[in-house]
């Protein structure tokens, strides 16, 4: 008897998902942070199936692997509500109504594409599209400010050369290499600097006694503030529409604090 | 190569280099659907313009796009499979195996390059439109012109998009699309 409660809530919650990510499919238009606010809205306001401290871990694992953060998202809220079908029915949902209206447009296009009247629009279009590029080059820019690390702007300037030359032909060069080529160069960066920092920690470690074995958690945890701070900077200067509210954040960082053990929480302590 | 295979893989492979989505996408969906002759440069300009002013992701937008043209509802099916398989199987794999994924030092170490190559890999993406933007060939000649109206649209949307926050970026595209049809149809 108690199993086929179960299935019937089961059934119900993977037919609520579908229902709702078709919804957030369909009227989000740009793609991109304009949806996770949109899903912010209906999972976490209206159904109340995360907590806004889920949804900002979401968006970080979003911006760190690989795809469509929308598609992400809902991966991965699907995967929290029913499972792996769950996660299945969600993330095909919401990239359903897109589907529906990009072969209707197609059809359309197809019909007219020898139209003077659609070689003139598609003419004047390209000035918006290459500022809503700009634009989105600027947007994305934004943490440059507060750059300091030499390799990044290495890496930058390096990846600009290589992108432009192979753009205009004059070497043939494949896009894939140069993120390849800069996910290595991070790895090692990092691995140099998380190792340099351990140096560092191990000499002052007598000083506020912080036993060996927790070195590794002290290096991660404040990389891991600084990268919560950017995240939440970044959320609220891209169009990320909800202004993130202070207390959460601090929420957000106690917890990361006090998933780790007491050496972070005692050197906070100090400075305040 | 089966076109319906190809579509898979390509997609997929735009994909799974593109870490954190939305517009880091487009230099290499620009280089793959150019140098297959799926799309060529100006299509896939005004197709970013219809996207935009679409709902739902610009990587399925796309991939629909091409799927259909090249191979029916079938190639809309590989192709947007390709689109989603990447993101849905590391998503699973970090909900049921890592879930610290995104707090680990080394991925944040590994972003933070990341997030500057594929600032570089946009802007060589703009710089190439602006160039298809400003310069065009004539239609009658095929000799390049200087195309000064796309010069104006460009810098009157890109201001708008900077100082008037309010006004979805909607509006420019489907403006702009107005205007061309009235300057270039009518006018000029």
């Amino acid at each position: 008897m108690k199993t086929k409660i179960n299935i019937k809530t089961y059934l119900y919650n993977i037919l609520q998902l579908a229902w709702t990510f078709f919804k957030i499919g369909a009227i989000t238009f740009g793609g991109g942070y304009a949806m996770i606010s949109v899903i912010e809205h209906n999972v976490v306001e209206k159904k109340k199936w995360i907590s806004h401290e889920d949804m900002l871990n979401i968006v970080a694992i979003a911006e760190s692997t690989p795809g469509a953060i929308a598609l992400n998202a809902s991966t991965y809220i699907g995967a929290r509500i029913a499972g792996f079908l769950g996660a299945l029915i969600a993330s095909i949902a919401s990239m359903l109504p897109s589907i529906i209206i990009i072969v209707c447009i197609s059809l359309l296009y197809n019909h007219f594409v020898d139209s003077p009247y659609l070689y003139w629009a598609g003419l004047g279009m390209r000035g918006a599209v290459a500022a809503l590029i700009l634009n989105a080059v600027i947007n994305l820019g934004k943490f440059l400010k507060t750059e300091r690390r030499p390799a990044i702007w290495a890496v930058l300037i390096i990846s600009l050369t290589l992108a432009l030359l192979a753009n205009f032909e004059v070497i043939h060069f494949d896009n894939i290499f140069i993120i390849l080529g800069t996910m290595v160069i991070g790895l090692i960066y990092t691995m140099i600097e998380i190792s340099l920092k351990k140096k560092k920690a191990s000499k002052t470690s007598d000083l506020i006694s912080i036993e060996p074995e927790n070195e590794n958690d002290d290096v991660s945890t404040t990389l891991i503030n600084s990268e919560l701070e950017n995240n939440v900077k970044i959320l609220s200067t891209s169009s990320y529409k909800q202004p993130v509210e202070q207390d959460s954040i601090v929420n957000v960082e106690e917890k990361v604090h006090s998933k780790n053990n007491g050496v972070a929480n005692e050197e906070n302590g100090g400075e305040k | 190569m089966n076109i319906y295979l190809d579509l898979f893989l390509s997609f997929m492979k735009i994909s799974f280099f593109t870490i954190g989505g939305g517009y880091a996408m487009i230099p290499l969906i620009q280089s793959t659907v150019t140098e297959k002759g799926w799309m060529t440069q100006d299509m896939l300009i005004s197709f970013i313009g219809i996207a935009e002013s679409t709902p739902g992701p610009f990587s399925v937008n796309i991939s629909t796009f091409v799927g259909y043209n090249m191979g029916g509802a079938l190639g809309v099916l590989c192709a947007s499979m390709g689109i989603l398989l990447p993101p849905f199987v590391t998503i699973l794999l970090i909900y049921y195996v890592g879930k610290k994924f995104a707090t680990n030092p080394y991925v944040i170490g590994v972003m933070s390059f990341l997030r500057a190559s594929a600032i570089a890999l946009i802007f060589s993406a703009f710089v190439s439109i602006a160039y298809s933007t400003i310069i065009i060939s004539n239609k009658l000649t095929g000799t390049p012109d200087f195309n000064w109206l796309g010069l104006v649209i460009m810098v009157l949307s890109f201001l708008g998009m900077r100082f008037l926050k309010k006004i979805h970026p909607v509006v420019y595209i489907l403006l702009s699309a107005g205007l061309g049809i009235l300057f270039y149809g009518f006018v000029l």
